[in-house]
């Protein structure tokens, strides 16, 4: 019998093309997914970590995105397993069924089985759509790898059935509890929630657990267990039932079972037979009755009338709708989300930012957006079909209520509901400000970007849904359209449309900056807000033309209908939108494809490919002279986004031929005014696109001889853009850097990077760097090839309310022509890294011995300039002694917009982004608090010597002299302000950001001394092995190391180091038995799998306490793709004995022979836990196991 | 004012042909239509209430063509569904004011009243504060002609109006529909002949789609005077029966059959005269009996 009735819904389902549409749709999701994540659509690129070299379809790739996959599938199994009980409540069979002999469990269980079988059906599809895709023609072999039967079956068992099972628990649950299907939608709602709010978490390394076991669907528990896999593992090893994944399933699977129990035990067939009619008592004759008369009606039509209609109509559906008791759970849903995004408010390394207005505005409506989308969708669904629902349509339909009102109050509601919820953004955004004591609270920016932006957008969705809705005559196909076209326009630039003007309800995008406001994107926000406003009216009128009253005709009819409603009024209304639209679509057109060129990410990518196709080849061996000097003058025009340029280069020929071709390379965003050379040149090359202008000297330029180049420059920005603007010239925060600058010769640092998008733009794959030992490295340090060291002055010009920063002295400062005049001497050479910045500061002055320390900052931004200060000061200090004097007269910190999240070190000048530095909250109180700004300012003070006084050679391992060495500065920084629970805290983020980084490397992994630029290894791996160095052989052996390679090759031209230097300097400062450590941690990638087994002590009569360790250690080397072989271990490793506060009693290195170890230690106070290793100095996939908790015997 | 219908005919996509060239003309007063499901009753009656187009014919309301101008027919229409929802959590009061709204009754206090004195002739006042969820079938249906006869609508569609009712909720809601002003044009659909019988003046009889019979009630009983006969017999014998004579009606009384014939004079011994009511008007208009009176 439970067969009987699972067989009858699944045969029922068969006959239904929905169902086969659905597989339809997996089947493409998935073969979609996997052809896109593989490269082999050129436009597109979807990647969850996969990077270049795990396979396409290997178990790890498979898991993920199969996992992916499922999780969109619950708005189908919401769809299916509510409909499987609802069905009989909505078509009235319930009086037919349950006087049937059939038991609960039958009918229960029959039911459950039915929809659990066709989801189980319709899941095939995404297996088999990915198996498929992987054997099209257009995947890249390369990416494709054995084929493994158990890679498809084992997500299947693992994830994928668990999850349907758990989606269809909850769903039928529902559905047969409440008997209707809009909870059934809420609760598809809320599971998506649960995915979210795991998102937010597990971007915090410290609640990764915590996110594995909140989500439902799994994707973030196998994220959790799968985090550090190398890629060798992700092309290999099956995905298993371990740590947080085991839990995970454990959990919800167990929620699914007993949602089913619960389920089974509160359905009876009695109740939901049919809900009894109130009989009140018999009614009494109203004596009234005979004397009352109907007064005589008098019917007003007039306008006024309608409008009173229309304002009556838009209150009642806005009542019913807020009312509603699922559309508070779903408001609440959205309050818990933002609630749970609120902690992780712009955290960097832990440390909170304050929460600035921008910032709350951009977590909180961003998360908050995808709910209002979903109401949205579901409630022009529910507004269109309302009467139809409650069975009034006929009556409504048969009253003289004009169809303009009756379609305007519709949607009028619609956008109520939606300004209703971008209110209890506001509110919510409000409150998280508050609480956290932020009281800055802005919110004219709250109602300008939630109302003046996201309303309008919110909007025209409306209108589109109501549309939907109206033209599809199917309340449940409407919304799978809805849904379907929602996925489209979120897919649309992956598919390579990116012009807003073919995306509804799409506008660039617009970063709001503390320093420049919406600065120059409000003009294409108005523009484009008002071309999809004016089409969203369109849409409108037509949906008014096409509103459904009275019975269901053919769409024939319907057609037919709308052309004769079509009238005078209504014609006009359209007209006067599509014209509106079509000029302002034109105008639009103009600015961004005619005024400005237009830039896709393909096309900007394109640009970069055919630098290097038209040019390696002829220019990229061509001996070019060094830039010796650059005096130039620079006329900053922040309103106009305008910047002129007016320099001079002069030129030398260090080889001993003579030079007769110059090859310049400017921005490809530069206008070239002129570019001469005395004596003459004829032009070669003027390519605009690539910013190539070659040209060839009348006078060829003899060895040793120089010559001039002389260039005028302007930078243009009119009108406004599609995407891709220029945000470095802007009203407030200009910051414009070598790449406005004329460069000589072939820049290997512009071709495209990553082999996987070389592919597409048919280049094959290119090589990093150059060998570390090869001879031609050391002639060119790693910043330009066209300069050792210059001379600079610069006169730069801004508006008068503004000021300019550049790096050297300020020589002059003075007003001309309502403009303001800087002029800027550098003293001493420096290499050929300049930059310009001009913006609206407030510049805060100190001073350090003789050097002049400034902080330009924008006015409202003044929480972190003590940090900042104190790191300055604490870096000049430390670094003066340790390394050598600093070299500048000067050292400045300035402020610049957060379009972009790093810090850059000029000489004495460092840029710093408001988004990283300026709006840190430290937090007081908490004693292992990261003061990040702090860190990044010394890791930039270190660059004046890493990097302006020695600077390496462009080869493998150049970043291990540059930024390695900063990292280490500013760990020492760290070390002596906020002593050791600081660091254990901070190395724990390194390694974090190490193991991951490896995880998704592209290409290959490199020792430390090979690095190619890889910041998971120069900065994080780097901070590591630095650190755990001065641990084992003293902070001032590697200080004295360092000083040595800064008096060899401070201030000097080529042959420039390489990090061999680096390397032979500390091994000469490192005792033998520690020279291993150098070896393991530079020439070789290391890890250990260190664990600390048992801890115990007990009390000594004389007060203190003998502590014994059990610890087991192993030590593994890899390879470049994370293949891993265990090596015998005779190590030094630390050891730590710690208090209950967590301050060390014991910390020494010990050597360890071997995997087993015991050892004894002797302490003065209670120990509280111990272990090896225990700041995480030491690269170990598993570092939660270093320590443990000491048991004291009594 | 007169309704004036000419050669309505609907077709649907499954084929089947709901209305046949409906030709009709009714005056102000009650007109019953009468006709089993299926017959193309409600289709007509859905055209009439503006909600549905015919595929050919016309409709005048006085001097406005249905049809086309289906705004200018609602400000005078009043309408009673077959079937009919409401939403179940907003008091019969509220929704009632708001039904009156949107007829065009802007004037609120003059609405307020029209609103209260329905509810009395609804004897729905003490309830007007429930929530419309809670009414009972028949409070329902007089809620659904109140909310109908707001703004003194000149034409008031009913349709199927009495069916699922009992027989105490029948025999108010007859009250209340008798005591519509004469000079509203008031058209009764149902297959339930007491309802024609019992409230109309007029009455057409539908089948299959097609007017078979437009008479006055008391003129088509009054047709079938002396040519009616009846007999009781066994239930087997009614097979027999069928085939030499013009069934009219087979029905059970008090557990036996009686048959009754239409015939010019007894049609077999055991027959008597029967006295005819509309009941078999309708039954021999079903079968197809030519019903014309001999009598002038």
């Amino acid at each position: 019998m439970l067969l009987a009735i699972a067989g009858f819904e699944v045969r029922q389902r068969l006959h239904r093309v929905s169902t086969y549409v659905y597989f339809g749709v997996f089947f493409v999701l998935a073969a979609f997914f996997i052809l896109a994540a593989g490269g082999a659509i050129p436009n597109a690129t979807v990647d969850f970590g996969t990077g270049g070299k795990v396979d396409i379809n290997s178990p790890w790739s498979l898991a993920s995105l199969m996992t992916l996959i499922a999780s969109f599938t619950v708005v189908i199994n919401a769809a299916i397993a509510g409909r499987a009980t609802h069905q009989d409540v909505d078509a009235n069979t319930t009086p037919l069924l349950f006087t049937r002999p059939i038991t609960r469990a039958q009918y229960l269980g029959g039911r459950f089985l039915g929809a659990l079988g066709v989801l189980l059906v319709l899941s095939l599809a995404i297996g088999l759509g990915a198996f498929l895709a992987t054997k099209l023609p257009w995947m890249p072999a390369a990416r494709v790898g054995p084929q493994r039967l158990g890679a498809y079956v084992v997500p299947y068992l693992l994830v994928v059935l668990p999850d349907l099972l758990l989606m269809a628990s909850v769903f039928f649950a529902l559905a047969v509890l409440t008997r209707r299907m809009l909870p059934v939608y809420v609760g598809a709602v809320v599971a998506l929630l649960g995915y979210f709010i795991g998102i937010n978490l597990t971007g915090d390394v410290e609640r990764r657990t915590l996110a594995a076991l909140v989500d439902p669907f799994g994707l973030l528990a196998i994220d959790s267990v799968t985090h550090y896999w190398s890629i060798a593992e992700k092309n290999t090893r099956l995905l298993g039932l371990e740590g947080d994944f085991l839990w995970n399933r454990v959990l919800w699977t167990g929620i699914a079972v007993a949602l089913f129990a619960f389920t089974y035990r509160r359905f009876s067939f009695s109740v939901a037979g049919g809900a009894a009619t109130q009989r009140a008592a018999p009614e009494a004759l109203d004596e009234d009755r005979a004397r009352v008369t109907v007064p005589h009606a008098h019917l007003d039509f007039s306008s006024r009338a309608s409008r009173g209609v229309f304002g009556a109509l838009v209150r009642l559906q806005l009542r019913e709708t807020v009312k509603s008791v699922f559309f508070g759970v779903i408001v609440l849903a959205g309050v818990l989300f933002i609630a749970s995004t609120a902690p992780a408010i712009g955290t960097l390394y832990g440390t909170p930012t304050y929460p600035v207005t921008r910032q709350v505005i951009t977590v909180v409506a961003g998360s908050f957006a995808m709910f209002i989308l979903i109401v949205l969708t579901l409630y022009a669904g529910e507004l269109v079909w309302r009467e139809r629902d409650a069975g009034m349509a006929q009556i409504y339909d048969a009253l003289p209520t004009p169809r303009w009102a009756v379609v305007a109050a519709k949607l009028t509601a619609l956008l109520g509901i939606v300004a209703l919820l971008l209110a209890v953004v506001v509110v919510s955004g409000v409150v998280i400000q508050a609480a956290k004591g932020f009281f800055h609270f802005e919110l004219g920016l709250y109602l300008r970007s939630l109302y003046g932006i996201s309303f309008v957008l919110f909007a025209c969705l409306c209108s589109l849904a109501v549309l939907v809705h109206v033209l599809i005559d199917q309340k449940y196909v409407g919304y799978f359209a809805m849904v379907v076209f929602l996925a489209i326009s979120l897919l649309m630039p992956v598919l390579g449309v990116e012009h807003h003007l073919l995306r509804y309800a799409s506008v660039p995008a617009h970063p709001y900056s503390d320093m420049n406001g919406y600065g120059h994107y409000v003009a294409p926000l108005v523009w484009f807000e008002l071309y999809w406003v004016a089409i969203a009216v369109a849409l409108a009128v037509v949906a008014s033309l096409f509103w459904v009253r009275g019975t269901p005709q053919t769409f024939r009819e319907r057609w037919r209908e709308a052309r004769a409603r079509l009238d005078r009024r209504s014609g006009a209304l359209l007209g006067v939108a599509l014209a509106v639209a079509a000029a302002t679509g034109a105008f639009i057109f103009w600015n961004t494809n005619v005024l400005n060129p237009y830039r896709t990410r393909f096309s900007r990518e394109e640009a970069q490919a055919q630098y290097e196709k038209r040019y390696k080849q002829r220019l990229g061996a061509l001996a070019q002279p060094k830039v010796t000097a650059v005096k130039t003058r620079v006329d900053i025009f922040p309103g106009e986004r305008r910047v002129e340029l007016d320099g001079v280069d002069t030129l030398v020929n260090r080889t001993a031929q003579p030079i007769d071709q110059i090859v310049v390379r400017i921005s490809p965003r530069a206008t070239v005014r002129g570019m001469t050379f005395p004596g003459g040149q004829e032009t070669l090359v003027s390519d605009g696109e690539t910013g190539v202008h070659a040209f060839r000297l009348r006078q060829p330029l003899a060895p040793g001889a120089s010559t001039e180049l002389a260039f005028r420059v302007s930078y243009l920005n009119p009108g406004f853009e599609n995407e891709g603007s220029d945000t470095r010239i802007v009203e407030n925060g200009t910051f414009i850097d070598g790449e406005y600058l004329p460069g000589l010769g072939y820049f290997v640092q512009k071709e495209l990077v990553d082999d996987e998008v070389r592919r597409k733009h048919g280049l094959g794959p290119r090589e990093r760097a150059l060998d570390l030992d090869d001879p031609a490295a050391p002639a060119f340090n790693y910043i330009t090839h066209d300069a050792d060291r210059i001379r600079f002055e610069a006169t730069v010009s801004t508006s008068a309310d503004q000021r300019v920063v550049a790096p050297g002295t300020l020589e002059r400062e003075w007003t001309e022509g309502g403009r303001r005049y800087f002029h800027f001497v550098e003293e001493r050479p420096i290499f050929h890294y300049l930059a310009f910045l001009s913006a609206r500061y407030v510049v805060e002055h100190d001073r350090w011995n003789d050097v002049a320390l400034e902080i330009a900052h924008h006015p409202d931004h003044t929480y972190d300039l003590a940090s900042m200060r104190r790191g300055m000061k604490d870096s000049l200090d430390y670094f003066t002694r340790a390394f050598g004097p600093y070299q500048h007269p000067v050292l400045r910190i300035v402020e610049f917009p957060g379009y972009a999240t790093f810090a850059e070190s000029f000489s004495s000048t460092i840029p710093f982004s408001e988004a990283i530095g300026f709006i840190a909250e430290v937090e007081k109180g908490r004693p292992d608090a990261i003061d990040y700004p702090l860190y990044v300012t010394a890791h930039e003070v270190g660059h004046h010597w890493w990097g302006h006084q020695v600077l390496s050679a462009d080869s493998q391992g150049m970043t291990a002299l540059v930024e390695t060495l900063a990292q280490y500065s500013a760990l020492m920084v760290m070390k002596h302000a906020y002593g050791p629970q600081v660091m254990r805290r901070f190395l724990r983020y390194e390694l974090d950001r190490y193991l991951s980084g490896r995880s998704a490397e592209k290409k290959k992994e490199l020792p430390l001394l090979r690095v190619e630029d890889q910041g998971y290894i120069h900065y994080s791996k780097g901070s590591l092995v630095m650190y755990g160095l001065q641990d084992l052989i003293g902070e001032d052996a590697v200080n004295q190391a360092l000083r040595e390679v800064v008096q060899e090759y401070g201030d000097k031209g080529p042959p420039y180091p390489t990090s061999r230097v680096l390397l032979a300097a500390l091994r000469r400062h490192t005792p033998e038995r520690f020279q291993y450590y150098l070896t393991d941690q530079f020439e070789q990638i290391t890890l250990y799998e260190n664990r600390v087994v048992s801890a115990k002590a007990s009390r000594r009569p004389d007060g203190k306490y003998d502590v014994t360790l059990e610890l087991e250690t192993h030590k593994h080397q890899a390879d470049a793709l994370g293949v891993e072989n265990e090596v015998p271990l005779h190590d030094w490793l630390p050891v730590g004995v710690l208090d209950a506060k967590g301050d060390a009693l014991v910390l020494e290195p010990r050597k360890f022979e071997g995997p087993r170890t015991t050892l004894t230690f002797v302490t003065d106070r209670v120990p509280a836990r111990a272990g090896v290793d225990p700041l995480n100095e030491l690269v170990d996939r598993i570092p939660e196991d270093n320590l443990m908790p000491v048991t004291v015997a009594r | 004012m007169n309704l004036v219908i000419e050669n309505l005919s609907k077709r649907y996509p499954n084929g089947v042909q709901a209305l046949r060239d409906v030709t009709l003309t009714v005056g102000p007063g009650m007109f019953g239509l009468l006709g089993p499901n299926g017959a193309g009753k409600s289709t007509l009656m859905r055209t009439l209430a503006t909600l549905q187009d015919p595929d050919t014919g016309s409709v005048r309301l006085g001097d406005i063509d249905l049809l086309r101008d289906k705004h200018a027919v609602r400000k005078l229409l009043g309408y009673l569904p077959q079937e009919f929802g409401v939403y179940p959590k907003v008091k019969a009061v509220d929704l009632l004011d708001h039904l009156g709204r949107l007829k065009g009754l802007a004037d609120r206090a003059l609405r307020k009243e029209t609103v209260e004195a329905l509810l009395h002739r609804t004897n729905l006042w003490d309830a007007r504060n429930r929530a419309l969820g809670t009414f009972s079938g028949g409070m329902k249906q007089r809620f659904g002609i109140a909310q109908a006869l707001i703004g003194d609508p000149r034409l008031l569609i009913v349709d199927e109006p009495t069916a699922g009712l009992d027989p105490e909720e029948r025999v108010r809601f007859h009250d209340l529909l008798s005591e519509i002003s004469e000079s509203v044009i008031v058209l009764l659909s149902t297959h339930i002949v007491s309802d024609v019988s019992d409230l109309c003046s007029r009455m057409a009889i539908m089948h299959q789609g097609e007017l078979r019979l437009v008479q006055q009630p008391a003129e088509a009983v009054a047709g079938l005077r002396g040519r009616l006969w009846e007999r009781t017999v066994e239930k087997s014998e009614v097979a027999k029966l069928s085939e030499s004579l013009s069934l009219v009606s087979t029905r059970l009384v008090a557990g036996r059959t009686r048959v009754r014939v239409l015939a010019d004079a007894a049609p077999a011994p055991g027959f008597v005269p029967a006295d005819p009511e509309l009941e078999d008007v309708y039954f021999a208009v079903r079968r197809g009996a030519d019903l014309r009176s001999r009598a002038a």
